[in-house]
């Protein structure tokens, strides 16, 4: 048996702004690694540490349940011994699981935990998620609205908005925590890029959740991801050498769980309900964003 | 947490929260309408009345957290960190009040949020807050009718804004490029003294300088006269001062295109061209380089996209300095080119080629 000290340890950061389905991901991963039912994924080695949030999550996965939110008290640090389908060399995956509302507050208040700053600076890679249908945009008061509204309204509303004026005095004030998604998921990488003083690559797998809701509408994640978050694909595209990037569009949970779940209940594999897109990776296999950034270098 | 409520204000316009200076220009323990001073007492306050153990942990708390940086805009000071770790383009953007400066900064950063422009992809920015926030009146959350720019205030200084690009093709390195909103305030005492020109030192710094002259006014014949004579006293002022010359490259924007009505013979874009004309005649022979371009930041028309214009300025501005435009050798030009990375390079440089 391999001694504990000889097994390599790969720490990847898993970042994402709240409801972005990091836990659901986790909880789905550790169903798919213990339960080996699909093939060529990463698989359990050994159980090992204390397993009582992965287990807590599963249950709930398992159960057709909403996985549930981490909040800021109950922060994991996830901890799986695992090889690769017919490896015999293990790896020990460490994943912090933390509150998405954190990762808002690293944004807005320009600081983190040392905790976290300790993980940033051993991380091998990360996986950032993103919600497919919760990303807000910069949308702005667009004139093509207004001309729209100028063949559609009728001459008294015409008239009205002709005349309006903005009192400044009542108008909101700019709120940080209101900014693009894809502005605070950028900044959130360059505090990443700040924080770490080495010049190794740190491979990132964008997970694009809640796949199953938009699978029909985009030939790929990768489209999805320079459609709806273009600020992020770009920054990505341009800072290749430094954070080398893949795009997979996943769904953990496989549709949604406030409709009929029967159809899920009857997979006689639950790890089968998994819907997973992605180059290279297999359509049930949710460990291969976490495989290519371990192969990554 | 303190320093958070510290940086507010009663005034609605005020920007002391991401720039940390008051708009009128006060010391901020000075200012009548800062917050920090009420929210710092009531602080104070409860931190009195609060358990002993509960402020131990919260002290604790905060020496356990990272600060990361702050995002600000920059000032000719601070962005010495950048400009000494990379080259970087220094973009000066000029004109009177309400010729569009803030907006033009504001829309081309904000065209980047739709995807690639003019060639090139978004690299990364060290003030995304501050310009966040200037984008903030033209999006829907502000709950405006109409978007709108809020007025740079003299108190903010002279503000850069940062942003990092990369060629599409990624062919060559990302490049730094810092954009200055200043008040209109600043160019106006430019215009009436020397001592207010040299107040504007981040003109020697220059790479390009982007004069903006309202279209709006140019279109109206009562207001044109005074804009343009503005216009070519901030030029001349800002020669005779030596604050820019012949290693300055000057780029005329006519703002808001929009306004000035469709292309074809009219009597506002005729005045354009005389315009154009005159001034190249009067001042080409005085800087590194002299352009005219017509650009819609932001229109009020949807057939000028956002950023109208700024596509075809914008890859002169990341990729040409005047530094390599001065008639030296091929040898040493391309030398410079090869070889010149950070600011200290740059000075290096202008040393051996003088």
């Amino acid at each position: 048996m391999t001694s504990r000290a000889s097994i390599a340890t790969h720490k990847q950061l898993i970042i994402g702004l709240p409801e972005t389905g990091k836990t659901t991901f986790l909880a789905a991963l550790w169903h798919v690694v213990a339960s080996r039912e699909v093939s060529n994924s990463l698989r359990l080695t050994r159980l090992d540490g204390d397993r009582k949030h992965l287990n807590k999550i599963r249950k709930a996965w398992l159960e057709f349940r909403e996985v549930g939110r981490t909040v800021q008290t109950t922060e994991q640090l996830v901890t799986m011994r695992l090889s690769v389908a017919g490896g015999t060399e293990s790896v020990e995956l460490i994943f912090p699981d933390m509150d998405g509302e954190s990762f808002r507050q690293q944004w807005v208040d320009r600081k983190w935990t040392k905790e976290y700053d300790d993980l940033v600076s051993e991380a091998d890679g990360i996986l950032l998620f993103v919600h497919s249908m919760k990303a807000v945009g910069p949308d702005r008061i667009d004139p093509s609205i207004d001309e729209a509204v100028s063949v559609l309204g009728d001459e008294e509303d015409l008239a009205e908005d002709a005349t309006a004026i903005d009192y400044e005095a009542s108008l909101p004030q700019w709120n940080s925590k209101d900014a693009p998604t894809q502005v605070q998921l950028v900044e959130l990488l360059q505090f990443i890029e700040h924080r770490r003083h080495d010049v190794s690559v740190l491979p990132i797998a964008v997970v694009v959740s809640a796949w199953d809701i938009i699978m029909t509408r985009y030939d790929s994640a990768e489209e999805w991801l320079s459609k709806r978050l273009p600020l992020l694909d770009q920054y990505l595209k341009a800072n290749i050498e430094r954070f080398p990037s893949r795009v997979y569009g996943i769904s953990a949970q496989g549709a949604p769980l406030d409709g009929d779940v029967a159809d899920l209940q009857r997979h006689e594999h639950q790890s089968d309900r998994i819907i997973v897109v992605g180059e290279g990776c297999e359509p049930h296999d949710i460990t291969a964003p976490v495989k290519w950034v371990m192969e990554t270098e | 947490m303190p320093e958070i409520i510290a940086h507010r204000c009663k005034l609605s316009e005020c920007t002391v929260a991401t720039t940390d200076k008051c708009i009128e220009g006060l010391e901020l323990s000075v200012c009548p309408n800062h917050l920090g001073a009420e929210a710092e007492a009531e602080s104070k306050y409860i931190e009195k009345n609060s358990e002993a153990e509960s402020v131990q942990a919260e002290k604790h708390d905060e020496t356990e957290m990272v600060n990361l940086p702050d995002g600000l805009d920059l000032t000719p000071a601070t962005a010495s960190r950048i400009t000494r770790a990379r080259l970087t383009h220094v973009v000066v953007i000029a004109g009177d009040q309400d010729a569009g400066k803030t907006t033009l900064l504001a829309s081309l950063y904000d065209r980047f949020q739709e995807g690639s422009f003019g060639g090139f992809l978004f690299a990364g920015c060290d003030t995304l807050p501050g310009l966040e926030r200037r984008c903030f009146p033209s999006r829907l959350l502000s709950e405006r009718v109409h978007p709108d720019t809020i007025r740079t205030p003299r108190g903010d200084g002279q503000s850069l804004l940062h942003l990092r690009l990369r060629k599409q093709d990624l062919s060559r390195a990302t490049q730094d490029l810092l954009l200055s909103d200043i008040s209109g305030e600043f160019f106006r005492d430019a215009c009436d003294s020397t001592d207010g020109c040299q107040q504007l030192k981040i003109l020697r710094r220059a790479d390009h300088l982007a004069l903006c002259l309202d279209g709006e006014k140019l279109a109206s014949s009562g207001l044109r006269h005074e804009a343009i004579q503005t216009s070519k006293l901030l030029l001349q002022s800002a020669l005779d001062a030596e604050m820019i010359g012949r290693r300055t490259f000057v780029d005329v924007l006519i703002t808001k295109r929009d306004l000035l009505g469709p292309p074809g013979p009219s009597t506002a874009l005729e005045f354009l061209n005389r315009l154009r004309r005159g001034l190249k005649s009067e001042f080409e022979h005085r800087f590194g380089r002299l352009r005219f371009f017509e650009v819609a930041a932001r229109s009020r028309v949807a057939q000028f996209p956002l950023a109208y214009g700024l596509e075809r300025i914008l890859p002169s501005w990341i990729e040409d300095t005047p530094l390599y435009a001065q008639p030296e050798p091929i040898d040493q030009r391309s030398l410079a080119s090869s070889v010149v990375r950070t600011e200290f390079d740059r000075y290096l440089l202008r040393r051996l080629m003088r």
